[in-house]
């Protein structure tokens, strides 16, 4: 989705140049929730202030929203139906193999130290046999590398 | 009341969701599944289904879903609405004040320690999942195929959801 924005807003319109899109990049996937909800907003205010930011939110938002309120329509109707179980029982094991696939990618394409795997192995724990919740865990890691970050601070002055 | 908790929920999911679709899903699991059962474990893997192949951001598909279940249409439109609410106030906030944040030694500190943290909760998601539906020797069959062909070529998830649905209906 993120590269048909690049292509859309950069290479065919030229409405924006592709510092700016990298840099909404950057902050879009920092910040919390859909990035590419967040993207939209980003790029929508700097090409015309809030209400633009407002409506490309609204228009990325809408063509899922729709779609998926259809089918949510059909799938509630259906849902006892024999043959859509059999679909369902078919699907499941799909998706956790594209998620695992998903997992792997990710997981090559990070940087590793001991750190980042310490972290991951962490969050990954805590969350699946402790039942930790993602809040708690998320809220600690900001405070850990604001702490981090005041540590190097104060090391380089 | 119905439509405020749906709003609030997803606010909650949009405010605390780092990292994109696949990391939100524990926390839609947590809020959705465990805390306001409307959703069951079953119920929240079709939904994963539905997300995955279906255009648009798993986030706002997930709340259009889990609003219209609970809710009927307006349930939809208020789940989507809050689940965006803490994106659209913290973009304005950024984009407003961007020197500030673009370049900023904290955030990208931030990015650094919640990212590794992310890739946990979505290796969580791969557990759960795969824990629940891998439960005999077909849907085994079913995983170990799309995953190897995965490698081979990256699939497409909508044509993977038809097909293993086709598959679905002739194997069980």
């Amino acid at each position: 989705m993120l590269h048909l924005i690049e292509h859309e807003l950069v290479e065919k319109e030229k409405l924006l140049d592709y510092d700016t899109f990298h840099d909404g990049l950057a902050l879009s996937q920092t910040s919390p929730g859909p990035i590419a909800v967040n993207i939209s907003i980003f790029l929508g205010y700097r090409l015309g202030g809030y209400s633009t930011a407002l409506l490309c939110a609204i228009a990325t938002i809408l063509p899922a929203f729709l779609i998926i309120s259809l089918l949510t329509g059909f799938l509630l109707e259906y849902a006892d139906n024999p043959y859509l179980i059999k679909v369902f029982k078919g699907v499941r094991p799909a998706v956790g193999a594209m998620i695992t696939f998903s997992l792997i990618n990710l997981l090559r394409k990070t940087k590793k130290n001991y750190l980042t795997i310490a972290t991951m192995i962490i969050s990954f724990g805590l969350l699946t046999f402790l039942s930790i919740s993602p809040i708690t865990i998320i809220i600690t890691l900001i405070i850990i590398s604001i702490i981090s970050r005041l540590v190097k601070n104060n090391a380089l002055s | 009341m119905l439509y405020l908790k749906l709003f609030l929920v997803f606010a909650k999911i949009g405010l605390f969701s780092f990292g994109g679709g696949l990391a939100m899903l524990p926390l839609i699991q947590e809020e959705v599944v465990e805390n306001q059962k409307w959703l069951t474990e079953h119920e929240f893997i079709d939904l994963v289904a539905v997300a995955q192949s279906t255009p648009g951001p798993i986030a706002v598909n997930g709340a259009t879903f889990i609003g219209q279940k609970t809710g009927g249409f307006l349930g939809g439109v208020v789940a989507t609405a809050g689940v965006v609410t803490p994106s659209i106030i913290i973009m304005f906030i950024i984009a407003s004040f961007f020197f500030i944040f673009s370049h900023n030694k904290f955030v990208k500190e931030t990015l650094l320690w919640i990212k590794p943290g992310t890739i946990g909760f979505i290796a969580s998601a791969v557990w759960f999942i795969g824990y629940k539906t891998l439960v005999d020797w077909k849907s085994m069959a079913i995983f170990l195929v799309v995953l190897s062909f995965s490698f081979y070529k990256k699939p497409n998830p909508i044509l993977v959801t038809i097909l293993t649905g086709i598959v679905g209906i002739l194997i069980y």
